[in-house]
């Protein structure tokens, strides 16, 4: 470990140093041809207005990203600029100081550009570690088509007791309700993650995710977890959901096998691809409805569930590779991006060239809401985040009572205290 | 086995009617998921899903010929090859030169170095990946291939240096005890006497290493950063998605790097099935 | 005679000597790499094992013995150590007779006889991943092979993978089909070892093929099986790669195995503290079938 100082030590002299030539290494996770395409040429772009600085980009797919980046930011080989979801590992990540806090660079342009969300997400301690780039938010997905074959009007689902209603009215049509994908897990998040959303709200999930009071045993939890375990008692799943993978469900929506699919905006293309026809639900057939609402919930009816993600930079990071990002992070560059929906660019302007209505719709909520919550499995951090979601699939599944769930949750809070 | 009646097959073949049958049975067994596997590359993400053991719908190369030409798919090959080739290497020199130490000369210390090198197998790869990663860092063999080569092999000692022992001990005394009456030292006797006669498991030794190797994806993913040194495993990558993989290409990727494995097996099986020719003990 | 024996021990002790200089030649580039790079990780995770660590930085976090408490006491522990059980129970009991029935067959020098040959060890060949995604496809509930199977034997057939009751006898029988052709190249090098005379002897004395089998191949092939038998309960003990694309441990992490859980609970939630521990208490479970197996097996071999 001293030898690991001493370099750092050493480096950090050398980085202080102004150097004219400057290589800004780029990591991201993007693997659709099309888009690294406009990356790449986004960066020629800036390379050939900023002579002196070549950019070099680094795809790693999500798991071996996720593996990889413990090591990789405590290497010399640590990338200037790679993606971030944010929540728990960025915590961990400023905590360990394989960091580098922007404030010295990052203008109050950007700044507001990126909005007051987007600033908090990355900021810990009061330091700004990172750029936000997309906002994405889970929605209820549903087949219209599905729906009025059983003869079930979706404006019936916007309670709770309406929804279970509905919900059986499709099974007894012969329609499989919810499409889940149990084997990944992290779908099933999103269930409990919307009830606590509505239950709870944000004051009372903050001070239980900082392991005050009683901490997830308190009622709304509990509640939260009542009404997954009530829904899944209903056996509204797909056969097979609990070995279903993410393309196995979103597939199963998109050859209109399920009537509803709770899960991000980017389903929208990723159901398509992934079904047999390649067309997946064809628009107008394809809605999203509001997630019902249960009475008296401590949440705010606008309050959103979903990602806020962006871009961070490791220690030695030079200043050159934060002013690129505020670069392509700017709305003329990211408007690119949002013209094809890749994703839904958090800078002011920057989705204006946005056309899918359903993104367009996903936009304007979030910009309403009154709290975006970070997907839980993110917000609680790797460890947390994990149990989060096998308690959730475990209430889905009925495999465990709402008690025990909230119990085991708050269990893990305490143990990474 | 009941009663079989001793029949001579082609060749002299001894391999009874029962026995063809089931060992058709268990090709049966084994070929269906491959099945799946070859024709998979001509099919969308959907249409696997639906239908992987079916014939697909159109027999397009699109995902192959993709690959083929993309640029870097020979390169992600070499990468492994060159990766391979020299674990192989080194894992053989060391683990039968250590082997034959083991089983053949009494010495001091013998049998605690032998279950220190057992102590390998009963250690999990997963966990070694942290500490291993600064170790290599600390010598500077980051982004080297001889940051995965050398771990590798590493790993491959416990299980090569046992199989090498077993066979090692299996060999006849009389060879070994005549060679060290004739004051041969033991280094020639290892060249000279037990390496020409452990064919069959030499071969059998390199072809575990070169698959293990071949096949690493955890060692190389923390070692290496620079993806023009990547191997295939690493390469595959790139049809991996945020959201989902696109599987058909993966499963086409995959078909075509199995055949390069396939080929070392089906050339290693010349020298595994060679044989003795008898006559070393009684000349 | 007391004059040869002062010499004949000064010769000993050289000769000792030398036999020691010589083995340290043969043996110290593989001790070498082995140290640095295998037992020296191996401390380093015993060491881990008494901090809370998330792999960033120095260990500052120390635990005593609190993450060996957590991993004993974890609910899905029992389970992991119940599976890889189970899995080396049946890779003794059908795994490895399957592969030396094969090997028995497939040893011999043939063109048709090498293409089986080549066949059963080609699952060995295909990665961990591929194996795991194709197997998911034919024990998927919809379209897989299972579904096929049941409708010709007019039964319903489970969602295999989806079930706790299923989902391991499905593990196993992919664990059989990727693994057996592994044993069965031991063997068949085993087997290419006996001197065809032996064989040819036996016959012209007009003894059986299956006396031929029993009493003289198998035995000269003990230690081959022995060793083979070794590996397929620490290989057991060990199974990871499978595990993750074919269930991920699920489902309800009904179907871990010591490895898979130390990397879901250990490396994937950054608790190298938790995971250290656990490598530690699979290595101790190692090491106790280790010494078993050598009293138990080796011990019977050498009469």
């Amino acid at each position: 470990m001293k030898r690991l100082a001493l370099a750092t030590a050493l480096a950090a002299v050398f980085a202080t140093q102004a150097v004219a030539d400057t290589t800004i290494k780029w990591l991201h996770i993007t693997s659709i041809p099309e888009e690294v395409e406009l990356l790449k040429a986004a960066a020629r772009e800036y390379e050939a207005a900023n002579p002196g600085i070549t950019i070099e980009d680094q795809f790693l797919e999500n798991e071996a990203f996720k593996a990889k980046l413990t090591t990789l930011l405590q290497s010399d080989a640590a990338p200037d600029i790679f993606f971030s979801w944010g929540g728990g590992v960025l915590t961990a990540q400023v905590d360990a100081g394989v960091l580098r806090s922007i404030d010295d660079v990052v203008s109050p342009d950007t700044l507001a550009s990126v909005g007051s969300a987007g600033v908090d997400a990355f900021t810990r301690d009061g330091k700004l570690y990172g750029v936000a780039r997309d906002v994405g938010e889970v929605v209820l997905w549903y087949n219209k088509k599905l729906f009025a074959q059983a003869g079930v009007d979706p404006a019936s689902m916007s309670d709770w007791t309406g929804f279970l209603a509905g919900v059986e009215k499709l099974k007894a049509a012969g329609i499989t309700p919810l499409a889940l994908a149990g084997k990944d897990k992290w779908p099933a998040q999103f269930w409990w993650g919307k009830m606590i959303v509505r239950l709870a709200g944000q004051d009372q999930f903050e001070a239980a995710a900082a392991g005050e009071g009683d901490g997830f045993n308190a009622a709304p939890f509990v509640e939260a977890g009542k009404y997954l375990y009530e829904l899944g008692a209903l056996k509204p799943f797909q056969p097979g959901f609990e070995a279903a993978t993410y393309g196995d469900a979103s597939g199963y929506f998109g050859d209109g096998k399920a009537a509803m699919h709770l899960m991000g905006d980017w389903d929208y293309t990723v159901m398509k691809d992934s079904s047999a026809s390649k067309a997946g639900i064809p628009d107008e057939d394809l809605g999203i409805m509001p997630f019902p609402t249960v009475g008296g919930g401590a949440g705010d009816p606008t309050d959103t569930l979903g990602g806020l993600s962006g871009w961070l930079f490791s220690k030695n990071a030079s200043d050159e590779s934060i002013k690129f990002v505020e670069w392509f992070n700017s709305a003329p560059v990211q408007q690119r991006f949002a013209e094809k929906s890749y994703y839904i660019p958090i800078v002011a302007g920057g989705a204006d060239t946005m056309t899918n209505p359903y993104k367009r719709q996903v936009a304007e909520d979030i910009n309403k809401a009154h709290w975006h919550a970070l997907f839980f499995d993110q917000r609680l951090g790797p460890d947390v985040g994990g149990v989060f979601n096998d308690l959730a699939i475990g209430l889905a599944a009925n495999a465990i009572t709402p008690e025990d769930a909230a119990a085991q949750l708050q269990e893990a809070v305490e143990d990474a205290q | 086995m009941s009663k079989l009646r001793k029949r001579k097959g082609l060749d002299g073949v001894d391999i009874s009617p029962a026995q063809w049958v089931s060992l058709f049975a268990i090709a049966l067994f084994v070929i269906v998921p491959f099945w799946s596997s070859a024709i998979a590359g001509f099919k969308d993400i959907g249409e696997l899903r639906t239908t992987p053991f079916g014939l697909p719908q159109s027999w397009d190369p699109k995902n192959f010929t993709e690959i083929l030409y993309g640029g870097s798919f020979f390169r992600f090959l070499w990468n492994s090859l060159r990766i391979a080739a020299v674990t192989v290497l080194l894992t053989l020199v060391t683990s039968s030169m250590a082997a034959f130490a083991l089983a053949h000369i009494k010495f001091f210390g013998r049998t605690s170095i032998t279950s220190l090198f057992l102590i390998g197998l009963l250690f999990p790869f997963a966990t070694a990946i942290l500490p291993l990663f600064i170790t290599i860092r600390n010598l500077g063999l980051l982004d080297n291939p001889l940051g995965v080569i050398l771990p590798q092999v590493a790993f491959n000692l416990a299980f090569s240096i046992l199989l090498f022992m077993t066979f090692f001990k299996d060999l006849p005394h009389e060879l070994i005890d005549a060679a060290k009456m004739d004051r041969c030292n033991y280094l020639r006797i290892y060249w000279y006497i037990v390496l020409p006669l452990s064919l069959p498991i030499l071969t059998t030794v390199a072809v575990f290493a070169f698959v293990g190797s071949w096949n690493n994806y955890l060692l190389p993913l923390v070692m290496l950063n620079n993806d023009s040194s990547f191997p295939w495993p690493l390469g595959v990558m790139q049809y991996q998605g945020q959201y989902i993989t696109n599987w058909p290409k993966v499963l086409a990727f995959l078909t075509l790097t199995t055949l390069p494995a396939l080929a070392f097996f089906l050339a290693a099986q010349r020298f595994i099935i060679s044989g003795l020719t008898g006559g070393a003990v009684k000349g | 005679m007391s004059q040869t024996s002062v010499i004949q021990s000064g010769k000993r002790s050289t000769r000792g000597q030398k036999a020691f200089f010589q083995a340290s030649i043969l043996i110290v580039p593989a001790l070498i790499l082995f140290i640095g790079l295998v037992i020296w990780p191996l401390l380093n995770a015993f060491m881990f094992s008494f901090y809370k660590w998330n792999g960033f930085g120095p260990l500052t976090d120390f635990e005593g013995l609190d993450n060996y408490g957590d991993v004993l006491t974890h609910r899905t522990f029992p389970t992991a150590l119940r599976n890889v059980g189970l899995l080396a129970v049946t890779s003794l009991l059908i795994q490895l007779p399957l592969a030396l029935w094969a090997a028995l067959a497939l040893y011999q020098k043939a063109w048709f006889v090498s293409v089986f040959r080549t066949l059963f060890f080609l699952p060995y060949v295909l990665a961990e991943i591929a194996a795991g995604l194709i197997w998911r496809f034919v024990y998927d509930g919809e379209y897989g092979l299972v579904p096929a199977i049941g409708d010709t034997l007019h039964t319903e057939m489970p969602f295999v993978l989806a079930e706790r009751a299923w989902v391991m006898p499905a593990i196993i029988l992919v664990v059989m089909w990727k693994y057996f052709g592994f044993h069965m190249m031991i063997y068949i090098a085993g087997l290419q070892s006996i001197p065809n005379e032996v064989i040819e002897a036996a016959r012209m004395d007009g003894v059986s093929r299956r006396k031929i089998m029993w009493h003289i191949k198998i035995p000269m092939i003990k230690s081959s099986i022995a060793i083979s038998v070794f590996f397929a309960i620490v290989g057991s003990l060990q199974l990871f790669d499978l595990i993750v694309p074919l269930t991920g441990g699920g489902p309800q992490n009904s179907s871990h195995t010591l490895v898979s859980f130390l990397y879901e609970f250990g490396i994937r939630r950054m608790k190298l503290g938790f995971g250290g521990a656990t490598s530690v208490v699979l290595f101790v479970i190692c090491v106790g079938v280790t010494l078993l197996y050598r009293r138990l097996v080796l011990a019977r071999m050498d009469q």
